[in-house]
């Protein structure tokens, strides 16, 4: 879909001065651009969680660095090897503080390198002794978004696949934070997700406009209710209200925000209503991938992240011919690594799926696979005995040159915080730390 | 709570002291000192509430005559206390405030051209500045569940004209009822603080008023509630008394208790069940609806139509069916898919003999008795530890075996048998239901044993089967002082703490002295003490 840039979207000169524009042959509606300035292509960060872990020898990649042999579970992802830094060895050092069971743990340290903090979670069954607060930082992709997101639509999205449709936020399957005890919910209906991304620049623009300008002026009236509300309450009330308040005004922040979308942006119509069974949990996952390729493209936004159920994985593969739920073959009905390599081995035909979208996605002759990085990991290595030393992670995408793809790494016995030390730094982000303080030592090195 | 044996040396889920951190700001704030002096009732909790998805729902259906039931597509609320009432989760998002923003043009759009029945005022005749006057004040009134103060009417007014410009009466109705259904006083159950008046303080008429109708109807006040607080009746505890009997009859209070119940007893995931219907030939999932419409429809009998206590809903010797529900349950044969009054059948006796909870604690393809007896301890507050962390492999048992069989293992072993006896024995008691709740006499060609215990709970001696073990419910202090417990969280929206224990005693004993009747114990919590008492939102650091 083209979109043609009319007067309103040339620099509006608001607080958002500096709009990239990367897709300049937008901008020459009647004529096929040969843009002789080739602008590059913005950073892109996806995340990609799946739960449970790997049966490390089905998993792990036999061979060397470069002649590494994918076999068992990791061979739907032949196609894309040299697209991939496959790592092994790294361990969630951080699971040693904090409380929760070692699902939670890891999926708390995936993307935040930190811990959960006490509080009123129980375990999924709701009689459980509650124990289990939030974990205690904030997410990389919230890191990232603040550095590349704030001239996009979104500062970035979080997606979900879940057959039992939206849940209520929960240790177990929340690993996007803003800071610490502040989760970020995945959006599990592909509707929704369309709504939030693609509504806007599938509206035509004197439309938007109007639409935008109304919706201004209710929200102004809407914050002079909280500002004059506000005074009259006091300590954690009030604060509840400023918070409230502070997130209007980020929505009235955004409707200035230009998305420029390239020929390729075609979001096509609003999904029919979502269907949330079992059965169903592919097409869900289908929807989820498309739908986070193409917000890249339509350039709405330049994080997602994507999280496929959680981390006690209680939905059923029904397609996979057998009857017991994912959790339950990694230990509940005692462990069968036969089941466990079916499973696996789907989520990698999946992330191949995924990696094959993205592999069709060119802008100007750049190739999306080199402007992003995909951070593909898990909560756990051995499921059955809740490992939490040699998780397996990939990165897929070399982000504009900053990584060397096509490679096995092994780093024994570093933190899985090191790995993201390294993305940040990638991103543009200097420091050296991140997560819970001493459980990193700094950036894996040869990555680039 | 008898944990202490129920120590695992398995277990390795406690962090090594040197290495945990301090407590995040995810945990409710520190209790006070228990009291025992149940005349001081000063150090309890308000937690601001805001309107739950249920709630809201309700209320624009009452405020705007709109049923479309649209904020279901919310994202739902933390699961934090067992109820979506919960107070200390009460995060924001940028998702959910958005959200709130297309609902409210959505609802204003439907309700700017079918003006709810309470307001008539013809604008074509008498113009739209004068019905607009009306409508911001009869309309502020009710969203905000109080007169507006002059600033508010000001305010509000001036987004009616803004829109509605000489004479679009339309589009000043829009605009206002877009900005009202986002407005604080509106999304929230705001209690103001009262310049000079110190905390604890008695709410006013009309937070009383607010705090009795989402409570008993989880919506705005009517009519005549608002009537009442207006004309200082509110004042008078025997006048709040009346209102609370009135609402109780009202038809609005059952989808409320239904909504309670169906937290209460872990339904909520009962449309999302998925059972394997190669062992279970006899599942459809249109059952879903129809399990959970048994369970309401006896619900409703029993605490509505009969007003009857606990008693009767444990033990009831009678059910409601219908066609499908009762071939189903191999009942004699019903004509006609509405619901209606049967003898339960042989087998049957009550709530938990139902297929809605006796499926819904169960797995895809087989009965499990170790989600009974877990469901049967949180019946009666009895909370159930986490695994610990390296659980190995259960060992296989060998051939075909009963559910007894395959959980001998937790007998067995001793670090395994620490946890297991508190709820094996209890959900083997429900072995003749299987994974749908269908009654069978054997497992794999093996007669079943449904004898068992709840050891570690108030429910002295040994049972064989569910309607042994819900008659010694019947009798059971834990499990009635867990449905007050249950009301409080689900009205409160915060779990009890120490300092409401003379609330929860108080409440007990009327409970008790009602005949364990909910109805009376729901009334009796809407007028107790420390119901119409605003506390701060968050107690002073424990010294």
């Amino acid at each position: 879909m083209r979109k043609r840039l009319s007067r309103r979207t040339v620099l509006r000169g608001a607080a958002n001065a500096a709009i990239a524009l990367p897709f300049l042959d937008a901008m020459e509606p009647l004529t096929r651009s040969a843009q002789a300035q080739a602008v590059k292509p913005p950073q892109r960060f996806v995340v990609w969680y799946q739960p449970g872990g790997a049966v490390r020898e089905q998993w792990l990649p036999r061979g060397g660095e470069h002649d590494f042999v994918l076999h068992d579970t990791l061979t739907p992802l032949e196609p894309f090897r040299d697209k991939l830094i496959i790592i092994d060895g790294l361990d969630i050092k951080v699971s040693a503080i904090g409380v929760g069971n070692p699902h939670f743990r890891g999926l708390a340290a995936f993307l935040t390198g930190s811990y959960l903090a006490e509080g009123n979670f129980s375990g999924e069954d709701g009689a459980s002794v509650p124990s289990t607060g939030w974990a205690q930082g904030i997410s990389m992709d919230q890191v990232i978004a603040k550095q590349i997101g704030t001239t996009t639509k979104l500062p970035s999205i979080e997606l979900g696949v879940r057959h039992d449709g939206p849940r209520g936020a929960h240790p177990n399957r929340t690993m996007s934070y803003d800071g610490p005890d502040r989760p970020r919910q995945p959006i599990v209906d592909p509707v929704l997700a369309w709504q939030q991304l693609f509504s806007d620049v599938t509206t035509d623009a004197p439309q938007l406009d109007a639409l935008r300008s109304h919706k201004k002026s209710i929200l102004d009236a809407v914050k002079q209710e909280y500002s004059a509300i506000m005074p009259q309450l006091s300590g954690s009330d009030r604060q509840k209200l400023q918070e409230h308040f502070d997130r209007i005004r980020e929505i009235e922040q955004s409707f200035d925000t230009i998305t420029v979308s390239s020929a390729a942006c075609a979001p096509g119509k609003v999904p029919g209503a979502t269907v949330y069974s079992s059965d169903n949990y592919e097409l869900l996952g289908r929807a989820m991938m498309q739908t986070t390729v193409m917000a890249l493209t339509c350039d709405v936004t330049r994080v997602v992240s994507l999280e496929w159920i959680d981390p006690l994985a209680r939905n059923l593969l029904p397609f996979l011919g057998f009857k017991d739920n994912h959790h339950c073959v990694q230990h509940n009905c005692s462990y069968q690594p036969d089941k466990l390599l079916k499973i696996e081995h789907w989520y990698a035909q999946r992330f191949a799926e995924f990696l094959g979208m993205i592999d069709k996605v060119e802008e100007q002759g750049v190739p999306l696979f080199d402007s992003l990085v995909v951070y593909h990991g898990t909560e756990i290595s051995i499921a059955p005995v809740h490992g939490l030393t040699d998780v397996p992670y990939m990165l897929a995408g070399n982000l504009g040159g900053k990584f060397r793809t096509g490679r096995f790494l092994q780093y024994p016995h570093r933190s899985n915080i090191d790995l993201l030390v390294a993305i940040q730094n990638a991103f543009g982000i200097e420091s050296n730390t991140f997560g819970a303080p001493g459980y990193s030592n700094g950036a894996l090195p040869g990555l680039s | 709570m008898a944990l202490a044996a129920c120590t695992s040396p398995l277990s390795n889920s406690t962090p090594t002291p040197a290495a945990t951190p301090p407590a995040a700001g995810g945990q409710p704030s520190r209790p006070a000192p228990v009291t025992e002096d149940c005349s001081d009732l000063t150090s309890s909790r308000s937690p601001l509430r805001r309107l739950t998805r249920f709630e809201y729902d309700n209320t624009v259906r009452d405020l705007l005559g709109d049923d479309t039931r649209s904020a279901e597509s919310l994202p739902p609320e933390p699961n934090l206390i067992g109820f979506d009432t919960g107070t200390d989760t009460l995060a924001t998002s940028r998702l959910l405030v958005g959200m709130y923003a297309e609902l409210a043009y959505d609802l204003a759009e439907r309700a700017a051209s079918h003006m709810p029945g309470w307001f008539s005022c013809d604008a074509v005749q008498l113009g739209s500045a004068v019905c607009g006057e009306e409508l911001v004040r009869q309309l502020g009134q009710r969203a905000y569940r109080r007169p507006l103060a002059p600033d508010e009417n000001t305010r509000l007014l001036a987004v009616f004209t803004g829109a509605a410009g000489a004479n679009d009466f339309a589009a000043g109705a829009h605009a206002l009822i877009e900005t009202v259904l986002q407005a604080p006083q509106f999304l929230y159950r705001l209690e103001l603080d009262v310049p000079g008046v110190a905390l604890p303080r008695p709410v006013n008429a009309w937070q009383l008023a607010t705090r009795l109708s989402y409570t008993l109807w989880g919506s705005m006040p009517d009519d005549e509630l608002t009537r009442a607080a207006g004309a200082g009746e509110l004042d008078d505890p025997a006048q709040v008394g009346l209102q609370a009997a009135r609402m109780l009859s009202d038809p609005k209070a059952r989808p409320q208790f239904q909504h309670f119940s169906d937290q209460w007893l872990d339904l909520t995931e009962l449309s999302r069940l998925e059972k394997d219907d190669t062992v279970f030939p006899t599942y459809r999932p249109e059952l879903r609806q129809l399990w959970r419409q048994e369970t309401h429809s006896l619900l409703e009998n029993v605490i509505f139509d009969q007003d009857a206590g606990t008693e009767l809903l444990l033990t009831a010797p009678f059910t409601f069916v219908n066609d499908q529900l009762a071939a189903f349950y191999g009942l004699p044969p019903v004509v006609g898919s509405d619901f209606r009054q049967v003898a339960a059948g042989p087998h049957r006796s009550g709530l938990l003999t139902q297929a809605s909870i006796l499926a819904s604690q169960a797995k895809a393809n087989r009965s499990e008795p170790i989600y009974r007896g877990v469901f049967v301890r949180a019946l009666m507050c009895q909370p159930t530890p986490d695994p610990p962390n390296n659980v190995p492999p259960a060992p296989e048992v060998a051939g075909p075996s009963t559910g007894r069989e395959r959980l001998e293992a937790h007998r067995a072993a001793p670090q395994c048998a620490a946890c297991h006896r508190l709820f094996d024995p209890i959900g083997l008691a429900f072995e003749n239901y299987d994974g749908v709740g269908l009654y069978r006499d054997t497992e794999q060609g093996k007669s079943i044993d449904a004898s068992g215990d709840a050891t570690g709970t108030d429910i002295e001696g040994s049972f064989t089967g569910v309607a042994e073990l819900s008659q010694k419910l019947v009798g059971s202090k834990q499990f009635h002082d867990c449905i007050v417990s249950k009301w409080f969280t689900f009205g409160y929206g915060r779990t009890p703490e120490p300092a409401d224990v003379c609330t929860l005693r108080d409440l007990g004993q009327r409970f008790a002295t009602s005949g364990y009747r909910i109805r009376e114990l729901v009334k009796q919590l809407a007028l107790s003490k420390s119901f119409r008492t605003k506390y701060p939102a968050t107690l002073p650091e424990a010294l």
